[in-house]
């Protein structure tokens, strides 16, 4: 049978799309759950992962289809290999989203401390970057990518704050320690999840522009 | 089908032909004579030798019906040919048809025909035109977004109101996939399911865009036959339902607090006239102490309900049609209310600072905006602290209206109150306010009784900087401005 690569193109492209704006969703609520340790809805995340993995693995599948079928090249190449790897870096947001809202669950059963203001705010601006590199995905315009520096940079000062936040604190409150580990495991998540943003980003340039521009300057 | 030779070509050898003919008739007749030596002689006259003159002219009189039906045949050939390349013509242009000069005999009802025909489909697409406009205004006319998808879920078209619900430009957006302008999970499930025909039914899911929260109801359908590509998709139809669900919350809002205002007096009422009962009146002093709180009780309750009613009929459709403006002037609106709070202001020693107010005439409903004014003046000399001064002024504004402005020296209101501060039973302070004898109604009363007279109330307010009310109404009711948000720091319209 043969395959009509353009409407398979659309297809995989538009199933990238559905699943960013879901994971976008989850990681927006999951940052909403933190800031106010709700449980429920920490565990509605928590359990509400296994569509984002079938969805993952139905793209992959459908873009090695392609691959094998249709033999693409240049830009039609280019469109599937990115597919395929923010595919991959889409999916592990997600795992990232279910991590955190493990850890806001236990922090929110246990009831001993607040998330420091410090780790919102690491979320907030994880929120947003993710926001933009999706629109930047769906514009192919990757003009929009270089907004992300500034804020990937005032996560990484962020994520420093917190770590000497938690040596402050498990030096003030030892008995504390296991829940001021789950805030910084957080934060790392957090962090994580900024990287594999900046990452999508390069992705996007490489789609648009066919350049490569992992480990350097977008 | 087999290609004729173009006309110019099959016209040259249908010429050729013809005179080849002639060339070989004429020679027939050219050897004749020359057999005959020039001349006819004595021995061999020309007519005992006329047999290659005889051949020359059955040669002639032959080939001529020949050529004449060749001639007339490709002169009618021409014309059909004409009549095809000017009918080929209007098909490419969707121009009517411009038939050549001479169409001839045999062409003319043909020709006639594809004329009315022609009529015939230039009326129909004239009338499909026009209810396709119509069709066109119809849809832009739907308060409602529109969206056509193709089947890859392309957009195809959108109405004016799809384009302001997603802040899209209209143009930008078709050609492009639907999961590209919108992102959200809810809308995206919604396409999937339409797709795989499910029954349409209305979903109710919040939008983000541009960074706004909009509630919307989303129904998808499939629409088409199947199969030709270019044919069927799907139908998006979105409904901005913000506002109404907003309106939902503020009756159940209301409901709630009506009844929690209503309440609190009653189970105060009830307690004291309980206790009464059962320790009975022996204790004259403690009797009239508790026979005083219900009294304030009760006073409180009748107060609600009379704003209440007060904020009922202000709401009313022929609230306006009642309203019976008559020409007054401001100034002694002023006078009226500060007469009736005088007392009230001394009992806190509170001076009432009326040197700004100057003489304006307007035309309104004196008792109503009396009330609206009382509401300022008592809130302002119910928060200001004993002994400060409560400054009121008048003026007119630059389209002829009036402006009363309230100026108190308490503490002040900080900015995020001040979208809320006219909304029913709303409380900056909650326990302090009902402390002070206010029904929650009294701001909620001032903003209506702006909106029946087209005007509008400002607050002005910051932490330790006081408050300034300003009521603002325009020199008659129905010249009033439409309301406006100003976005000035610590100034609210509403």
């Amino acid at each position: 049978m043969p395959v009509d690569l353009h409407a398979e193109l659309l297809q995989v492209r538009r199933e990238l799309l559905a699943m960013g704006a879901l994971v976008e969703e989850r990681v927006a609520e999951v940052i909403a759950a933190m800031a106010k340790l709700d449980v429920a809805a920490a565990a509605r995340i928590r359990d509400g992962d296994s569509d984002i993995d079938r969805m993952e693995v139905q793209i992959e599948q459908e873009c090695i289809r392609l691959l094998a079928l249709a033999q693409p090249v240049a830009g039609d190449l280019r469109a599937i290999l990115t597919v395929l790897r923010v595919n991959g870096e889409i999916e592990r947001i997600a795992d990232l989203a279910k991590g955190i809202a493990k850890r806001v669950i236990r922090l929110g059963t246990e009831q001993l401390i607040e998330i420091p203001p410090l780790v919102v705010e690491m979320g907030g601006h994880a929120r947003r970057m993710l926001s933009e590199v999706l629109s930047a995905l769906a514009d192919q315009d990757p003009a929009r990518c270089r907004d992300l520096t500034p804020l990937e940079e005032q996560v990484d000062a962020l994520q420093k704050a917190v770590v000497r936040w938690v040596r402050d604190e498990v030096t003030r409150h030892p008995d504390l320690a296991s829940a001021v580990i789950d805030v910084l495991t957080i934060a790392q998540r957090l962090e994580r999840l900024a990287d594999i943003v900046t990452n999508i980003a390069e992705d996007v340039v490489f789609l648009v522009e066919g350049r490569l521009v992992r480990h350097g300057g977008i | 089908m087999i290609a004729s030779p173009p006309p110019t070509r099959r016209r040259r050898v249908a010429a050729t032909l013809a005179l080849l003919q002639w060339v070989a008739g004429l020679a027939c007749i050219a050897v004749a004579w020359w057999h005959s030596g020039g001349q006819g002689s004595p021995e061999r006259p020309i007519l005992e030798d006329s047999g290659g003159w005889l051949v020359g002219a059955a040669v002639l009189l032959g080939t001529l019906p020949i050529s004449v039906i060749a001639a007339v045949a490709e002169a009618r050939r021409d014309r059909q040919e004409r009549l095809i390349a000017s009918l080929e013509d209007a098909a490419g242009s969707e121009r009517r048809l411009e038939t050549p000069n001479e169409v001839g005999e045999e062409l003319g009802p043909v020709v006639d025909s594809i004329r009315r025909l022609e009529t015939a489909w230039f009326d129909r697409l004239a009338r499909l035109e026009v209810r396709l406009e119509e069709q066109g205004g119809l849809l832009e006319a739907l308060g409602s977004g529109l969206i056509s998808l193709d089947r890859d879920q392309r957009v195809r078209s959108m109405n004016g109101a799809a384009a302001a619900l997603l802040c899209l430009e209209r143009d930008a957006a078709p050609g492009r996939l639907l999961q590209e302008i919108v992102r959200s999970a809810p809308l995206h499930r919604l396409l999937g399911r339409a797709t795989t025909g499910a029954e349409p039914r209305p979903e109710e899911f919040a939008l983000s865009i541009a960074g706004r929260e909009v509630m919307v109801q989303a129904t998808c359908s499939r629409v088409g036959a199947e199969g030709g590509s270019d044919r069927g998709g799907l139908l998006l139809l979105l409904t901005d339902v913000t506002r109404l669900r907003r309106l939902e919350s503020l009756r159940s809002d209301f409901a709630a607090n009506v009844s929690h205002e209503l309440r609190t007096p009653i189970t105060n009422i009830k307690g004291y006239v309980e206790t009464l009962l059962e320790v009975g009146l022996d204790d004259q002093e403690q009797g009239r102490r508790f026979l005083d709180i219900v009294r304030r009780n009760a006073d409180r309750l009748a107060a609600i309900i009379e704003d209440l009613l007060t904020l009922a009929q202000l709401e009313g459709p022929e609230a306006r049609q009642r309203l019976e403006p008559a020409t007054t002037d401001a100034s002694r609106l002023v006078e009226a209310v500060v007469e009736s709070l005088l007392p009230a202001a001394e009992a806190r020693g509170i001076t009432l600072d009326r040197r700004d107010v100057r003489s304006v005439r307007t035309t309104v409903n004196a008792a109503l905006v009396e009330q609206a004014l009382a509401n300022l003046v008592s809130n302002a000399i119910k928060y200001s602290p004993e002994g400060s001064t409560v400054r009121l002024s008048t003026s007119s504004t630059a389209d002829g209206g009036v402006r009363f402005c309230v100026r108190d020296e308490g503490p002040g209101i900080p900015a995020e109150h001040h979208e809320r501060l006219f909304e029913r039973f709303y409380r900056v302070d909650r326990a302090r306010s009902r402390d002070r004898g206010g029904t929650g109604l009294g701001l909620s009363i001032v903003k209506h009784i702006a909106a029946v007279h087209d005007g509008r109330v400002e607050v002005e307010s910051a932490p330790g900087a006081g408050s300034e009310f300003r009521l603002i109404l325009p020199a008659r009711p129905g010249l009033g401005e439409e309301v406006s948000e100003r976005g000035r720091t610590g100034t609210t319209t509403t």
